[in-house]
């Protein structure tokens, strides 16, 4: 578990581990309740949404635009539900244990500026390469230039560690570039809507996913041009092979996942705010149910990050 | 109230919604998984399906009501076995399918066993080039799916898709799968000369016999012959021409296979000159390489009275 995320600093883990207790009903339950909402997230949404996604990214010579939108966006969701989930997982084994992991994510697509984002998505990652990348490179210290310097290797490095593949590097890029341009625009002082400013962000982030899944530089543009100069706009050959039944049961899960996304509450807040128990009595029995019969059919089920 | 309660509460609810969905699936009993299957009639409902439906079948249905299975890619699916008055055979042929994914059915209708007596092997280089499980269906974990799960619901709404539709199944009791209904349409002579053309173009890589898969027909065989089943199995009958064409390699598969099978086994050939006038007639395909309504009832009685000679 501890592989992938979340990444745990030995002074944070250890003492932890030193002092096991023995088993307690709150954490017990606190533990499950995250558990199982990272197994949701996982089997139900990940795993619905990565069917779309899969048949878009295997298939991008032919996207249309509301095809190349539903790809981009299954993926964008997928990979979200899937890693926060698997994290959710191990955080709440852990809590069951006493052990209490860091959390990774902070409702990421929330974010308003790419800052924010990465405050938000993969903390410990962000974390540890703040730490042992960026500030032993100079961080801001050493004047405005070295800083986008420091910030892009950074990014880069980041891309690179998901894997060796050049699609990676330039997602890193990317992010790197958006961190700089951040900085500029910050400088000038002006104020963007919040709504924009989420909208911004989210399509950027969107969009970057697009180079992080592709398996080539090629299928990756190939999605954007479906997305942004379409031969068509609704096509409709791509996702036919997922049968309608799939495709019914991925629009109610896709409104899940999206009420998910703009919920106040996330898994975090979830257990933090523990009050109303006999709610969350029929929410837990029905995230289980739920997950067992996804968990029990024949769809792969493997973790996105366990490549990474 | 307490954590405990809430943890207790939680899990007790789950458990008994879990319940209650395999008690009413258990009720519809669509696979025939619970009870005594004999007498039961059940049919996949579409080409999607029919791995997870034959695999099912192969707990309880089928060795509950059939007494020998054919076994076979699409070119042994078309065969109907509701034409043979005195036997019960059952066709786990599988669309698409290879020795892999039809061991796994072997294995587990012999597993539970009651009245299979022999099997019908289709022999033919589709079911050797490739190996491995095609799908993720097709393993345990399909018993319990049955017993709820979303393929099960997505089964039922292609189901009553279906049923809504007003299209039938092309499936019967026995396995068949009537796909000559749209193959019919086919020009043949053109699919013929077609796949004359791709192998001149293109060579006879599809030929290949892929060590795994003769490994998993081998354990086919020798499951047969450890439980006391008979084997039959036919070199399918390509159409003359392109017979003709990869001769020499038809003939390296012969001599590939044959070694799996002993002298109890039988084994025949049906492109040898006996049959000749059948693979020349193109009346019997309605493709390159499927046989037509009418070849495959010659067919399906062709194997019968091979039956009828060992079996008496």
């Amino acid at each position: 578990m501890i592989v992938s995320g979340p990444i745990t600093r030995y002074n944070y883990l250890v003492p932890q581990l030193q002092e096991l207790r023995s088993l307690n009903s709150e954490n017990l339950a606190k533990g499950l309740c995250v558990f199982c909402i990272g197994l949701f997230k996982k089997v139900v949404i990940a795993d619905t949404l990565a069917k779309l996604a899969t048949a878009g990214f295997d298939t991008t010579a032919q996207l249309s635009m509301i095809e190349g939108w539903v790809t981009s966006l299954s993926y964008t969701g997928q990979i979200y539900f899937d890693f926060s989930g698997y994290t959710d997982m191990a955080i709440g084994v852990a809590l069951m244990l006493n052990i209490k992991l860091p959390f990774n994510f902070n409702s990421p697509y929330k974010a308003l500026n790419i800052r924010d984002f990465w405050s938000r998505w993969h903390i410990t990652l962000t974390k540890f390469l703040t730490d042992y990348l960026y500030i032993p490179l100079g961080g801001s210290r050493e004047g405005e230039l070295k800083t986008y310097r420091n910030i892009m290797i950074t990014f880069i490095i980041s891309g690179f560690w998901h894997g060796a593949n050049w699609t990676f590097v330039f997602w890193g890029f990317l992010h790197g570039f958006a961190m700089i341009i951040q900085r500029l625009w910050n400088k000038l002082g002006l104020e963007i809507p919040r709504l924009l400013a989420w909208f911004i962000t989210f399509n950027f982030i969107n969009v970057t996913w697009v180079f992080f899944r592709a398996a080539t530089f090629t299928d990756a543009v190939r999605v954007l041009r479906g997305m942004f100069l379409p031969l068509s706009l609704i096509g409709g050959s791509v996702f036919s092979s997922l049968g309608m039944a799939s495709i019914w049961l991925t629009i109610p899960i896709a409104l899940i996942s999206v009420m998910l996304l703009l919920s106040k509450q996330n898994s975090n807040s979830f257990t933090r705010n523990i009050s109303s128990l006999n709610r969350k009595t029929y929410i837990l029995a029905i995230l289980v149910i739920v997950s067992v019969l996804f968990l029990n059919s024949s769809a792969p089920k493997e973790f996105i990050y366990n490549d990474f | 109230m307490t954590f405990r309660q809430f943890l207790t509460k939680s899990m007790a609810l789950a458990v008994i919604g879990l319940l209650l969905i395999v008690l009413v699936t258990g009720s519809l009993n669509e696979f025939g998984l619970m009870g005594d299957a004999t007498g039961l009639e059940r049919e996949p409902i579409s080409r999607d399906w029919e791995r997870w439906a034959k695999y099912l079948y192969t707990y309880n249905y089928i060795p509950a009501n059939f007494e020998g299975l054919i076994l076979g890619p699409s070119l042994a699916d078309n065969l109907n076995p509701a034409l043979l008055e005195n036997r019960r055979i059952y066709n786990a042929s599988i669309n698409g399918g290879n020795f892999t994914e039809l061991r796994l059915l072997v294995e587990n209708v012999i597993e539970h066993n009651q009245k299979v007596k022999y099997l019908i092997i289709c022999l033919d280089p589709y079911l050797t080039k490739d190996s491995g499980r095609k799908t993720g269906f097709l393993s345990q974990r399909d018993y319990w799916s049955a017993l709820g799960s979303v393929d099960l619901y997505r089964y039922y709404y292609d189901k009553i898709r279906n049923q809504n539709k007003g299209s039938r199944s092309y499936y019967n009791k026995y396995g068949h799968y009537d796909f000559n209904r749209y193959k019919d349409r086919q020009d043949v002579e053109k699919a013929i000369n077609a796949a004359l053309n791709k192998n001149r173009r293109w060579g006879t890589d599809q030929f290949r016999v892929e060590e795994q898969a003769r490994r998993d027909l081998k354990a086919i065989v020798n499951l047969a012959h450890q439980n006391d089943i008979a084997v039959f199995a036919y070199y399918y009958p390509r159409p003359y021409e392109i017979y003709d064409q990869n001769r020499e390699f038809y003939e390296e598969f012969h001599q590939s296979l044959d070694p799996i099978f002993n002298d109890s086994d039988y084994v025949w050939d049906f492109n040898t000159p006996e049959y000749e006038s059948f693979t020349r007639d193109h009346s019997n395909y309605c493709d390159h390489c499927h046989l037509s309504r009418q070849g495959a009832e010659w067919m399906i009685k062709e194997i019968e009275k091979r039956l009828n000679a060992k079996l008496k």
